[in-house]
């Protein structure tokens, strides 16, 4: 049915990690977690994942150079940014080319609605999968 | 009452040169009246001496004539009455004594007091005086010696022929022939009483008159001193910078107008230093007022800059804010959501379990987000120099890095904590030096625009001898350095490598001024392209707060649930 079943989540921040992982776990996904961006792309180079989401401001590696790097591994993996800063988010995701994004703090339907959106985008652009 | 034994003074002067020219005058004046005295009573006696001895001579014309002794003892009689006689005697021209009258008696040895040879003497025509002493009977006396004449006129004509009582020897008419000798001696005992006498009465007189000058002298000059020495008197009062006295005015002489003016002076003096202690006074307002004024510029210079670094860290205090309200807010519905969707009766207890789990991640999170505003109101309070109280450094450096880690953590920049656990409580400004702290931090940060490695260092030296100890804290960046040739300049104010717009220089001259509050120091060391370490030398002993004493633990729980969120990133 969905297009998304696999959901990496990358926070440096171990409750908001956490707290993703439990409503995300709750809705039905399968869920990995890695605390930066070199984790995730370690990751992401080994399994394969529907979706990532990943937050900006992270040390080691920050969640736009994680974006660019996974999308050369995986063209076709699907990204929500998060962070703290919802109007340079928004302007750099778009330029960037990333799906979707979401501000911190966000509320839980904020959340699903952005899943929501990020299945259906996902579904436009692949319809064959 | 000092002056008038001081030989120095005016006083003593005067006095001094006035008496001395008194008593000089008057010994010489003294000198002259007994010399002259002296004379004049000698001279009298010798002019009686004479003339008696001249009478007797003429008078002893006929006794000698006749060699008759009685005749002649009975004019000697006459004389013996005298005053002051001794004796009285006639020689015949072979030297032998006609007659004598004594008042020793005829035994008295007048021949032995005669050893001239009497036919000289009597060639003499005026009167011979000599003293003469006799030990034996301890007398001293003036002998008048003259010749008894017979005069004659040529032709034969007798004395009384000629009608003259006293017929002069030097007249050429007269014919004077010696034919005897008179002699009489007269004690110069009584002369001598009479001159001793004058002398004592003349040295006594003067003496009174010398020393009534002396206190007149005494007098006039005091008359004369005193004014100037009330003068003197408020002249030392005036130099000692007492000008509350006027010297009185008794008169309308020099010394009087002398006085005026000096009041006059006096006045004007006085006039002067109250212009002056006027003017000084409100120079002391104005520079007090100056100083509070700086001293409200330097606050609010150290707060606007403050409030720069805030404005730095906003994002980062944001970030640090955001993360846990995040988890606050999913949490809190998520658990919502669990709960309404079912009947309390139906939960599980897994259910419980994993509600509780959420309400501690809320409760945790929430305490996360108090500390966070605490420590940033901690620090951006505006605080006045002299709040000065006990705290822990490290602890003060782990709540500046609350703000700054996000920044570091965004820069890729490792963080190296190197705390001392022995550091002692010091006693300073920790809302300034945990801006220090930032100003640090901060500057590492931006040395490190490609990430790096900062390390943060607190050392105790603890104090040795005259040295009261310090504590240190390091700043070690792997940065690009500082170029020598502007190392010396960082710490100027505006001075500024930054673009414009991006930094105001303020914040190494800022945090320059603070640390030299504290009586410390900042060191610098850089290699360019290998880094820079900043190290902050803070002395423990600026105050009697200074001493050494364990850091208070007190306040350990708070930093304790700083640390755990931390603990958990």
């Amino acid at each position: 049915m969905s297009g998304i079943k696999k959901i990496l989540v990358v926070d440096d921040t171990p409750v908001i990690r956490r707290l993703l992982c439990d409503v995300l776990e709750s809705e039905g996904y399968e869920i990995e977690e890695a605390v930066d961006g070199v984790e995730a792309l370690e990751k992401i180079r080994i399994s394969k994942y529907d979706l990532v989401f990943c937050d900006i401001h992270m040390p080691r590696k920050n969640g736009f150079d994680t974006f660019m790097a996974a999308r050369e591994i995986d063209p076709s993996l699907s990204f929500i940014m998060t962070d703290s800063f919802p109007d340079k988010l928004a302007e750099k995701t778009n330029e960037m080319g990333a799906m979707c994004c979401l501000a911190k703090p966000f509320e839980l339907d904020e959340l699903r609605k952005t899943l929501k959106q990020a299945e259906q985008l996902k579904k436009s652009k692949c319809p064959t999968k | 009452m000092r002056r008038w034994f001081s030989i120095a003074s005016l006083r003593f002067q005067a006095v001094a040169a006035i008496s001395a020219l008194i008593i000089i005058t008057s010994a010489i004046l003294v000198g002259f009246l007994i010399k002259s005295q002296k004379e004049h009573i000698t001279d009298e006696l010798e002019k009686r001496g004479a003339s008696l001895v001249k009478m007797l001579a003429n008078n002893s014309e006929y006794g000698v004539m006749i060699e008759s002794e009685y005749i002649l003892i009975d004019l000697m009689k006459t004389l013996s009455v005298e005053r002051d006689f001794q004796f009285v005697a006639i020689q015949n021209p072979e030297g032998s004594i006609i007659a004598q009258v004594s008042m020793f008696g005829s035994k008295f040895p007048l021949k032995s007091i005669f050893p001239e040879d009497a036919g000289e003497m009597m060639q003499g025509k005026t009167v011979m005086t000599q003293r003469k002493k006799i030990p034996d009977y301890n007398l001293e006396l003036i002998e008048f010696v003259y010749p008894v004449f017979k005069y004659s006129v040529e032709g034969g004509i007798s004395r009384e022929e000629l009608g003259v009582v006293m017929p002069s020897v030097s007249d050429p008419d007269i014919q004077a022939e010696a034919i005897g000798l008179a002699r009489l001696g007269i004690s110069l005992e009584n002369v001598k009483k009479d001159i001793s006498r004058m002398v004592w009465m003349t040295i006594f007189l003067t003496s009174l008159v010398v020393f009534a000058a002396i206190v007149v002298t005494i007098t006039l000059v005091n008359f004369i001193i005193k004014p100037i020495e009330n003068l003197v008197d408020v002249t030392e009062r005036i130099a000692a910078g007492d000008l509350s006295h006027d010297v009185p005015v008794k008169s309308n002489d020099e010394l009087g107008r002398l006085a005026i003016s000096f009041n006059k002076m006096t006045d004007s003096l006085r006039n002067y230093r109250e212009e002056v202690e006027m003017y000084n006074r409100t120079l002391e307002q104005k520079i007090a007022e100056r100083t509070s004024e700086l001293e409200e510029a330097q606050k609010q210079l150290i707060q606007s800059e403050k409030m720069a670094a805030i404005g730095e860290l906003a994002a980062g205090v944001a970030h640090e804010l955001n993360n846990p309200m995040g988890g606050i807010l999913g949490y809190s519905q998520y658990a919502l959501e669990k709960l309404s969707s079912r009947k309390a009766d139906d939960l599980s207890d897994d259910d419980v379990e994993m509600q509780c789990r959420f309400l501690e991640d809320i409760e945790q999170q929430a305490r996360r987000c108090k500390t966070i505003i605490k420590n940033l109101l901690k620090f951006s309070r505006t605080s006045a120099k002299t709040e000065f109280e006990k705290f822990d450094l490290n602890q003060a450096l782990e709540e500046t890095l609350t703000f700054v880690k996000h920044q570091l953590d965004m820069k890729n920049i490792d963080l190296e904590k190197n705390l001392d656990p022995n550091l002692p409580a010091y006693y300073g400004n920790s809302s300034q030096l945990q801006q220090v702290f930032t100003n640090m931090m901060l500057n590492a940060q931006q040395a490190m625009k490609d990430g790096g490695h900062l390390k943060i260092e607190s050392r105790f030296s603890p104090p040795i001898g005259e040295f009261q100890g310090c504590v240190e804290v390091e700043f070690t960046d792997t940065g690009t350095g500082i170029p020598p040739e502007i190392l010396n300049k960082i710490f100027e104010p505006f001075y500024t490598t930054k673009d414009v717009g991006k930094g105001t220089g303020l914040g190494l001259s800022i945090s320059y001024g603070i640390i030299k509050e504290h009586q410390g120091d900042i060191l610098v060391k850089s290699k360019i392209d290998e880094g820079t370490t900043f190290t902050l030398v803070l002395p423990l002993d600026i105050t009697d707060h200074g001493s050494i004493t364990p850091a208070e633990k007190q306040e350990k729980p708070a930093s304790e649930q700083n640390k755990s969120p931390q603990a958990e990133n």
